[in-house]
């Protein structure tokens, strides 16, 4: 059983509950499952990115400490997000979600999007995405800007979020259109996004 | 002759408008039991839109006769822009009688809410996405008696951190009552959103679980109750308190009750093992109402003593034509550009007060409501 799909085992959601089968939630863990098995470069490819994150933590740590303010206020939060842009002003797509990485989370995303089994978590992508057919102010995320005051947020479909890297509580993952993007909690800034991470969405 | 009829006419006018501007009556069902919980829920309300605050006036006034202790918030709490005259105009003006009178707002998180709300002090989430607190019959506190429990989740973002945090909260809880509320509803008949599966699929197995007892979500903005699905979870989806989709809702096998004509809040009361709740529209009427009996409770031997006979609350008119809500940051509602005739005479809007979130503005003039 692979790491992820014991992590949902471990929260009891593979198991049967009231003596009966958690149907709903098996073929989620087997896309899990298999979406986790990695050949050797994809490992070292993950290995660097959880190595870049933890990096952007420390920055993000470290500015929070310097600027000294708690992040309750909109102020503050501004703050925080100019002073990590002017520090990663060199940053450009890619950054984070490195070349040799992108391959590796095309397929981790489109293992649990694809096919009828990934109709659900396409219907999540879908709901809420600033590039929706509905949404009247779709945008294009661009790193070191912030993510748009007003903009709605994706779901991120729990499945996705298993499969994928965990990340620092500094750092989440959302979708604009396909592209799944980096933004930082907190300061509300795009650190990075990965163009068409997602397959197309049909979602009928 | 002429001005006979004149005259007829213009008296039939001023009675008319006597009449339009006074106070309408609703009934108030619940049995207001001793030492029960009460309290209010309401969805995706943040546009500042005149619909929103008729429906802030009528909870007002349903607070007179009922008076509840908090509300529950199901997320898209601002819609757009959040500065902070918007989280005036949104939220604290339309809701300030229930503040003042102390009533307290326990938010979650929709798809339009900024994380960042978390920080904003009246949604009382200390900074959290998700987070729990327990009620009783003396409101919110750190409580000696077991209470009833509640969970507020981050339905957006359902990651693994939470998951864990959501098993090991409800496996901690000592309470009968469980009660999870959030943005997408688990099971909801509407035609623009639906069943959220994809939640649905992580989140029920933990409140089959743990005895989740009742469970409250936004998003489709209409009013549903489901029959009790899994566990006998009732699951209600209230997401027209300031936002409407005339006729989203779909006949579905899932629904109990649906009304998707108008705005709408619930109040709701927990005493012992029995739920009672009551939806009332932008206009007051009573549009779902009944009793729920906490699933996997022994079915109590004799009927409980019934409470108190249905009061009538006086709740202010308001014209029974519910617009739906355009989607979207674009189609934020203008808010009204006077004082609604909605506002009781006696609930006056009072200059917000600004949170820690907000930054205070050069005017101190608030927002006309």
């Amino acid at each position: 059983m692979s790491r992820v799909a014991a992590s949902l085992a471990a929260l009891g959601l593979t198991v049967s509950l009231h003596g009966e089968p958690a149907a709903q939630t098996e073929p989620m863990a087997k896309k899990i499952a298999r979406a986790a098995e990695s050949g050797p470069a994809e490992r070292e490819a993950l290995a660097r990115f959880k190595q870049e994150i933890a990096a952007y933590a420390e920055l993000h740590a470290a500015e929070a400490a310097r600027l000294g303010a708690k992040p309750e206020t909109a102020a503050a939060q501004k703050a925080l997000a100019q002073s990590i842009a002017a520090r990663r002003a060199d940053a450009r797509q890619g950054a984070l979600l490195r070349p040799e990485a992108q391959g590796l989370f095309r397929r981790l995303i489109a293992d649990q999007l694809k096919g009828p089994e990934g109709l659900d978590a396409r219907k999540a992508v879908v709901d809420g995405n600033p590039r929706a057919q509905d949404e009247p102010s779709p945008f294009a995320p661009r790193v070191n800007a912030p993510y748009p005051t007003g903009a709605p947020r994706s779901t991120v479909p729990p499945s996705v979020l298993v499969a994928l890297p965990a990340l620092p509580k500094c750092l989440e993952y959302r979708f604009v259109g396909r592209d799944l993007i980096l933004v930082d909690s907190v300061a509300q800034l795009i650190v990075d996004f990965l163009p068409a991470a997602a397959p197309e969405l049909p979602v009928k | 002759m002429l001005t006979r009829r004149r005259l007829v006419v213009g008296l039939t006018l001023a009675a008319l408008a006597a009449v339009a501007e006074a106070s309408a009556q609703a009934i108030l069902t619940l049995p207001r039991r001793d030492g029960s919980v009460r309290f209010a829920v309401i969805g995706d309300t943040g546009r500042g839109s005149r619909e929103q605050y008729e429906v802030a006036a009528q909870m007002t006034a349903f607070h007179k006769e009922y008076p509840f202790t908090f509300v529950i918030m199901l997320g898209d709490n601002i819609y757009g822009s959040d500065t902070p005259g918007d989280m005036a105009r949104k939220f604290s003006t339309p809701y300030q009688p229930l503040i003042e009178a102390g009533v307290r707002f326990q938010a979650s998180l929709g798809n339009h809410d900024n994380p960042n709300q978390r920080f904003y002090r009246p949604f009382n989430m200390d900074g959290q996405r998700y987070y729990s607190f327990r009620a009783s019959k003396s409101g919110l506190a750190k409580l000696t008696d077991i209470g009833v429990s509640f969970f507020a989740i981050d339905s957006n973002y359902l990651d693994k951190t939470q998951l864990e945090w959501l098993d090991k909260e409800l496996s901690a809880s000592k309470s009968d009552w469980k009660i999870a509320f959030f943005h997408h509803p688990l099971y909801s008949s509407g035609r623009t959103h639906g069943s959220s599966l994809e939640a649905r699929a992580v989140l029920e197995p933990l409140f089959l679980k743990h005895g989740v007892g009742a469970v409250f979500a936004g998003h489709d903005h209409f009013y549903e109750r489901t029959k009790p699905q899994k566990g006998g979870i009732v699951h209600w989806v209230s997401g027209a308190g300031g936002s409407l989709r005339k006729g989203d809702v779909r006949a579905s096998q899932l629904t109990a009750k649906a009304f998707d004509r108008d705005y709408h809040f619930m109040l709701v009361e927990i005493a012992g093992d029995d739920l009672f709740y009551q939806a009332i529209s932008r206009t007051g009427a009573t549009i779902d109402s009944g009793v729920l009996h906490r699933p996997g409770a022994a079915v109590a031997a004799a009927s409980p003593p019934p409470g108190p006979a249905a009061i009538p609350v006086a709740v202010p008119h308001v014209a029974p034509t519910g617009r739906t809500t355009p989607e979207g940051a674009a189609g934020e509602a203008q808010p009204p550009r006077a004082t609604p005739t909605t506002t009781p005479a006696s609930s006056p809007t009072p200059k917000p007060k600004p949170s820690p979130t907000e930054k205070p503005e050069p005017s101190p003039t608030p927002p006309a409501p």
